[in-house]
């Protein structure tokens, strides 16, 4: 026998025993009888990509000493909350669990799956989860941006009709995209977020709206950052080493690192700028004359939206379930209307909503109770709770990775500059909405440049390997940075809202969110080819979630409900998708069928069904509203549609969001053509 | 005799001198369509619609403020022989309907006789044809279409929001 192996063994029935010694259960508890050989009900993951030595426990109550020195007993080293309580939050956290997630330290000669069973022989254990990793979604590929770009003269500006005077927006193709072939021979005109016309004439975000990078460190002090990232006064204004607004993290200045519990570390073997990019992407300081612009980073007068770093990766390490946990409960804590999460699992692991978030037990696992307190979080006058933003993957798997999946959660697919759905994104069910997220291998006069990817911030001090130290900017691909993109136009909608004095539910303003998107279908047609690949592009047909996201239309949605005008005496189709996005005609509609086939019945209120004089049911048809009214009047349709996919997500598949619509309708004995009074 | 001739040429450039004075410079008739168009010219608020003899339809208001521009004055005078002068000019049209922002629209407008017809800038014409008429003091001006009638009062600017 082995002489190593026989004190272990030996170790361990003994601790099997002692922890049998201290049960505090019935004799008919099911978990009582279970014993080590079969796996409990309440462990609702497994080991496999965890962090070793560690197991995330959800007792039934706050543990009393007794309770505590037994659970101790099964051989853990220590045993402390998951998350400090913030002053103030106490309901909440109650309310969500969070007060009750421990974690439980191993001794190193217990292997993590003995001791949690052992541990579910426990009453006062609800649930074990293993402290399973995420990853980011970015590609391997990060650019620098070359002399020529960093010296281009901002006197092109004027000729190519930019908002803003900062150098490096015209290579930001995803904000404005001119067709611009130097950046890749195939570029499509147009595939961009429309963006400009909301900063030239509605807003460029507003200092109160934070917004969350879950991810890698921001560079806070980046020259391009800086003047937009949120600070803890607090902490800026108190002493280093001291936690002076008392919420349980010591110089948390402009965010936390999670993985260190210190202070915030962007550089260093392992890290890649991803957060300081996302970062960039979301809020980069708009019209300051340098650098990039961000969706949300203002017009240049100190406007621009605020970034909170909560960093959940440094160098090799972090990327947990409780990490990302303690990071998401700090940004509601500490002000946050968004967080910005280009990360997930590994594509496949859950297939349904219930296989993530239920387990075997009807219990949560932490980082989605962090999720839901989250979103019952209000840190701004315009919507009832938060709104996380998750990518989708870079699998190029037919379904998004998790938690982004979530059918109530808002989940990013990417395309790249041929407005096409790029070689690496996830699609298919689960996917709410596609951005640009970038793509390498574009070709421009038998090469490939990086300018067909997305650019935006990085830390100067990663460029170790390039001969272009000291440059702040790079190029960089995935759905990563697809995500930055539609939490900056979150933030952008949330601070126009607050300017107009708007105010909606989170469920509502995700929503409009989802159905302020452009037509992406029509042209998945035969195949695409890159480099050594070939797409085909009829397998992301309707599989692209609402479609590409269109700030300019949010703005509009925004504003209210729009109100379109028909003419008495005739069936007649509306065109709404200068509110519902181009993309209205691909969305599987939800209500009563009509008389013919395709026909979706939209909803009426008998009052305005009477004041339009409605001869029948306005309905959906190939993505048109079609109505009949008889009477001058007016009256508000309902349209209900699923977004990212053909079936609402659940417990049992996933599946898209259900969104509802309401489009108000005025009818006239005659109407012009454009919508126009005259 | 001569004495007779001499008052007949005298009486002759004497009429003829008179003639002279009495006869006016020819003037044209004044035009009724300029005059119109002078008097369409500026900014309008909708304030009444037929069949509500309000700013709503249903539940639902209506914000419509219109800008009129003339055109350099048409010359043309409305002789018997020639078709009806016609004045034109651009038009700026803001409306809010429902809740929300204001939509601007522009184009182009022409008035032949008391007949209003307009374009937008897209080409697309206007739903309807209008007869134009104004109260005295030419501070209302109402809008007749075939099926709808619409007031506006004349104000003096657009909203501080437009």
């Amino acid at each position: 026998m082995n002489r190593k192996v026989t004190p272990i063994l030996l170790a361990a029935g003994l601790l099997v025993s002692a922890c049998a010694d201290r049960l505090d259960v019935t004799a008919t508890s099911p978990d009582a009888t279970a014993g080590t050989a079969t796996r409990s009900k309440k462990i609702i993951n497994t080991s496999e990509q965890s962090r070793p030595g560690v197991l995330l426990l959800k007792l039934s109550e706050i543990p009393s000493d007794e309770v505590r020195a037994k659970l101790m007993g099964c051989g853990l080293e220590d045993l402390q909350p998951v998350f400090p309580s913030t002053p103030g939050k106490e309901e909440l956290e109650r309310r969500f669990g969070l007060d009750r997630w421990y974690e439980a330290t191993l001794s190193d000669s217990q292997t993590a799956d003995q001791t949690a069973n052992a541990l579910c022989a426990f009453n006062e254990v609800e649930t074990v989860q293993f402290d399973e990793i995420f990853r980011n979604e970015e590609s391997e590929y990060v650019f620098p941006v070359s002399e020529a770009e960093m010296s281009s003269p901002a006197a092109t500006r004027a000729a190519e009709d930019l908002p803003f005077n900062d150098p490096l927006l015209r290579y930001q193709w995803g904000f404005i995209n001119i067709g611009d072939v130097s950046q890749a021979e195939d570029i499509y005109k147009g595939a961009d977020i429309n963006v400009k016309n909301v900063w030239k004439n509605l807003c460029g975000g507003d200092p109160d709206i934070i917004v969350a990078v879950v991810d890698e460190a921001v560079k806070y002090n980046h020259p391009d950052l800086a003047a937009n990232m949120w600070v803890n006064e607090a902490e800026k204004n108190g002493k280093p080493g001291v936690d002076d607004d008392g919420n349980g993290y010591v110089d948390d200045i402009y965010g936390y690192n999670f993985v260190r519990n210190g202070e915030l570390h962007w550089d260093g073997e392992g890290n890649t700028g991803h957060g300081t990019h996302c970062a960039g992407t979301i809020a980069a300081v708009n019209n300051n004359g340098i650098g990039v612009c961000g969706v949300a980073g203002g017009t240049g007068k100190g406007d621009g939206c605020r970034i909170m770093s909560c960093q959940i990766y440094d160098q090799k390490d972090g990327g947990n379930a409780r990490t990302v946990a303690k990071a998401i409960k700090y940004a509601a804590d500490m002000g946050a209307s968004i967080i910005s999460c280009s990360f997930g699992y590994t594509g496949g692991t859950y297939k349904s909503d219930a296989a993530y978030r239920n387990g075997n037990n009807k219990t949560n696992q932490v980082e989605y109770d962090a999720l839901k307190y989250f979103e019952a979080t209000k840190n701004n006058p315009v919507v009832d709770g938060g709104i996380p933003i998750f990518a989708a993957g870079n699998d190029g798997d037919p379904y998004a990775t998790y938690p982004g999946a979530l059918y109530d959660i808002i989940s990013v697919s990417a395309f790249g500059p041929d407005y096409l759905p790029t070689y690496y994104t996830n699609y298919g069910p689960g996917c709410n909405i596609v951005a640009p997220g970038g793509e390498y291998y574009h070709k421009v006069n038998n090469s490939y440049p990086p300018e067909c990817m997305i650019l935006s911030c990085y830390p100067s001090e990663l460029g170790d390997s390039w001969d272009v130290r000291d440059k702040d900017y790079s190029y960089s691909q995935g759905t990563s940075m697809a995500t930055p993109h539609v939490s900056g136009v979150a933030a952008l909608a949330l601070s126009y809202a607050k300017k107009l004095g708007k105010t909606f539910t989170a469920k509502e303003f995700k929503e409009l969110l989802l159905s302020s998107a452009n037509d992406f279908d029509s042209r998945l047609k035969g195949e695409k080819k890159l480099y050594n690949q070939t797409l085909n592009l009829g397998n992301y047909r309707k599989q692209m979630g609402t479609g590409s996201i269109d700030t300019y239309i949010f703005m509009m949605q925004i504003e209210g409900i729009p109100c379109l005008t028909a003419e008495i005496g005739r069936n007649q189709w509306i065109d709404v998708s200068q509110y519902f996005g181009t993309s209205s005609v691909n969305l599987t509609y939800l209500g009563e069928p009509g008389k013919e086939e395709g026909q979706v019945l939209c909803e009426v209120s008998d009052e305005d069904r009477a004041s339009l004089g409605l001869q029948q049911d306005p309905y959906m048809q190939y993505g048109k509203l079609y109505i009949y009214p008889t009477k001058i009047g007016s009256g508000k349709v309902k349209v209900r549609a699923i977004a990212g996919g053909s079936i609402i997500g659940g417990d049992e598949a996933i599946g898209g969001m259900e969104m509802t619509q309401e489009v108000s309708i005025i009818s006239r004995s005659f109407k012009s053509a454009t919508g126009g009074w005259l | 005799m001569k004495k007779i001739v001499h008052s007949a040429s005298y009486g002759m450039a004497f009429l003829f001198v008179l003639a002279l004075i009495g006869c006016k410079p020819h003037e044209p008739a004044e035009d009724p369509t300029a005059k119109m168009a002078a008097a369409l010219a500026g900014t309008w608020n909708l304030i009444s619609i037929t069949e509500t003899r309000s700013v709503t339809i249903g539940s639902e208001a209506v914000d419509v403020y219109v800008v009129f521009e003339t055109d350099a004055p048409a010359a043309t005078r409305a002789d018997k022989d020639q078709s009806p002068s016609s004045s034109t000019g651009t038009f700026t049209l803001h409306q809010m309907l429902g809740t929300g922002r204001f939509r601007t629209f522009r184009g182009t407008w022409t008035l032949t006789s008391t007949l209003l017809t307009g374009t937008y800038s897209n080409g697309t014409p206007w739903g309807a044809q209008y007869e134009v008429t104004f109260d005295d003091a030419d501070s209302r001006l109402t809008l007749t279409a075939p099926t709808e009638t619409c007031i506006y009062t004349r104000v003096n600017a657009l909203p501080s929001e437009l």
